[in-house]
């Protein structure tokens, strides 16, 4: 915000013809307009080039991977790679267990992660212990606890089974949910649940028919969040499901690593084909996405 | 309906004395009113009572049944507070249902009769047209008159209602303070009414408690609390413009006035013997409301003493005129149609028989 406006005023500055020093053009080439613009384009760039070089690479012959580098294709284009991607592993198969385990996880995050959160700002459930801890799982590496949520998930019989995944996931994402979410709540005036407290609704009503409406942008983006996150999601993925009944997405992608070698065209494909349903969900709910990150606020 | 008691509660924001000892019993179906100026505690009190402050000591009792400890859901008292409140992602007409949807008043009430009782609410309180719009849609005053429909759907043991029509302009608050004191009284529910106009305070309560930095000062009715104030912050509190207070020399049959031009006003003999028997050996102050001040021709030999005209604020029948004498400033309420000049010269006449005397060390009232 700050930066915008300095940015403004600089080239208001510069059109006013304000007496033009060395600091003055140095300032306008690192922070003016064109500035800008080649930072921006820079970071498009960082993001959009592997995609398009994927997307590229999926519609080329196998025999030009192999052989040459460019980004464009040289050859014609063709379909094979999609083709077989589909043909030889059961990629279907994969992407719906990578939704079914990224939905419903969300789910149980959300139904989680609201009350605790509204539990631990309002009512200082857990004193400050309770929060401190729920971060501290947050920052660990994943691998550290790998063997024994391994040997958790065998005890209850639920490894390579999606249930198994499903809680796992929803366990890891705990956090950074109860972490988003925290926020919206605070932004809440306290007085608008002590007005329905006083109104006739116990605090898990209020909690149901006043608070989680207002937060609902919120909860969104954090599931937004949260299914990206179990979506590509490799480790957990990786130690629990070993068969095409539970393996995820990301662990389909390694079966096109086979015994003549990585199918680099077959795995771009299957690799955009699981990519795209992600980014038509962040597409679609970018809007509320955006509105959900940023504005926290309830403006009465 | 209820009785709704208070027993020596205390409550402290840190350091900060909030509430110090208030007692008081409201009677059944009686509109009390909590006169106060801001930061006197009278939304404490009423977070107190309505259950969304917990006090440090003391008890709350509704009908003698103690429920210090009860959660504001179950006190079936409605609070209108003074921020609003209202919820931003209902429109007026959801707003002014929500508590008549609670879980509890569900099962009293049919949908058709809740719907009723709303439109009845919003009729009598000009929102009829507004029900479809958004809290965020609505002005300021609009915003305080949901914030009061939402109370009064309810037919709960009490009303709390912190100063419920503040916000209002003065037409609409005007009619609305004899249209809630008609609504209290047909419903016969007993009633907590802050506010720090003392007008409205005067002109609804059936009893009136005077706060100052969280103590009581006076419980009394409307008229105790304006004829008979009991110290000298009620007697400057009540009253507009406040009482002129004097510090007097008592003399007998006749006190002077200490300042830069001292003079003697003769006071009534009863008011004499009421002195000499119970003033002892105190330092004297003695109060005059100014309407009880008549201004005079300056060479008038009934007027007590002279001052030049420095003010003259109109307010429509009756002017309030205040005349400075050396150093001190003297305002009198007297009709419009006899107005001095500005910067003249007039003379004051007190009606002695309108005197208040104070204890100038305790503040307290002598009578």
């Amino acid at each position: 915000m700050l930066e915008a406006k300095s940015t403004n005023s600089l080239e208001s500055a510069f059109e006013a013809n304000e007496k033009k020093t060395l600091a003055f053009y140095l300032k306008w080439v690192f922070f003016g307009r064109p500035a800008r613009i080649i930072l921006l384009i820079i970071f498009l760039l960082a993001i959009i080039l592997p995609i398009f070089y994927i997307a590229m690479t999926s519609l080329k012959e196998p025999i030009e991977i192999r052989t040459s580098g460019a980004l464009l294709p040289r050859g014609e284009i063709t379909t094979v790679n999609w083709v077989k991607a589909f043909a030889n592993v059961p990629l279907l198969r994969y992407l719906l267990n990578s939704t079914v385990v990224a939905l419903v996880s969300t789910i149980l995050v959300l139904i989680v992660a609201v009350p605790t959160t509204y539990s631990i700002i309002r009512f200082n459930t857990g004193g400050w212990f309770f929060p401190a801890w729920i971060l501290g799982t947050y920052v660990m590496p994943p691998i550290v606890v790998s063997i024994p949520i391994f040997a958790m998930v065998k005890m209850v019989q639920l490894q390579n089974t999606l249930a198994g995944l499903i809680l796992v996931h929803t366990m890891a994402n705990l956090p950074i949910a109860v972490w988003l979410i925290d926020s919206y709540i605070r932004a809440i005036p306290k007085e608008l649940e002590q007005a329905a407290w006083i109104d006739g609704y116990s605090k898990f009503e209020t909690l149901a028919r006043v608070v989680v409406p207002l937060i609902r942008p919120g909860v969104l983006a954090t599931g937004v969040i949260t299914l990206i996150l179990s979506w590509n999601e490799f480790l957990f993925a990786l130690i629990l499901t070993y068969g095409v009944k539970s393996n995820t997405f990301p662990i389909g992608i390694s079966r096109y690593i086979g015994e003549h070698g990585l199918q680099f065209g077959e795995m771009s494909a299957a690799a955009l084909a699981g990519i795209v349903p992600i980014y038509i969900l962040v597409f679609l709910s970018s809007r509320n996405l955006v509105e959900g990150l940023t504005r926290g606020g309830v403006k009465g | 309906m209820a009785q709704v008691e208070l027993r020596t509660i205390t409550k402290k924001y840190g350091k900060v004395t909030a509430l110090d000892q208030v007692s008081f019993v409201i009677p059944d179906g009686k509109l009390f009113v909590l006169l106060g100026a801001s930061g006197a505690g009278k939304s404490t009190t009423i977070g107190v009572i309505s259950g969304i402050v917990t006090h440090d000591s003391g008890g709350i009792f509704l009908d003698g049944r103690d429920i210090s400890q009860a959660f504001p859901q179950n006190r079936d008292i409605a609070t209108a507070f003074e921020s609003y409140s209202l919820y931003p992602h209902f429109t007026v007409f959801q707003n002014l249902l929500f508590p008549l949807e609670s879980p509890e008043r569900k099962k009293q009430m049919l949908k058709p009769d809740r719907e009723k009782r709303v439109k009845e609410v919003a009729d009598m309180l000009g929102l009829g047209e507004l029900l479809k719009r958004y809290p965020r849609e609505l002005s300021g005053g609009q915003k305080q008159r949901v914030a009061l429909g939402r109370t009064l759907v309810r037919r709960p043991k009490a009303y709390m209602l912190d100063e419920p029509i503040a916000h209002l302009d003065a037409k609409l608050r005007h009619h609305m303070r004899s249209e809630l004191k008609k609504i209290q009284t047909e419903l016969g529910i007993t009633t907590l009414y802050a506010t720090p106009d003392q007008l409205e305070a005067l002109s609804m309560g059936d009893i009136v408690a005077v706060l100052n930095k969280g103590v009581v000062e006076q419980i009394g009715m409307p008229d105790e609390i304006y004829y008979n104030p009991v110290n000298l912050f009620v007697a400057s509190f009540v009253g507009d413009p406040p009482m002129n207070l004097f510090s007097v020399d008592y003399q007998g049959d006749h006190v002077i006035v200490e300042c830069d031009t001292p003079y003697s006003i003769p006071i009534l003999p009863e008011d004499q013997k009421m002195l000499t028997e119970k003033m002892g050996d105190c330092r004297l102050k003695v109060g005059v409301r100014p309407v009880n001040i008549q201004l005079t021709a300056s060479d008038d030999p009934k007027a007590h003493t002279q001052g030049e005209v420095i003010l003259i604020d109109t307010l429509g029948q009756t002017s309030i005129v205040t005349v400075r004498l050396k150093s001190e400033e003297i305002k009198a309420k007297i009709p419009s149609d006899h107005l001095p000049k500005l910067h003249s010269t007039v003379g004051l006449q007190f009606d002695s028989q309108r005197f208040y005397y104070f204890d100038a060390a305790t503040t307290r009232s002598i009578c």
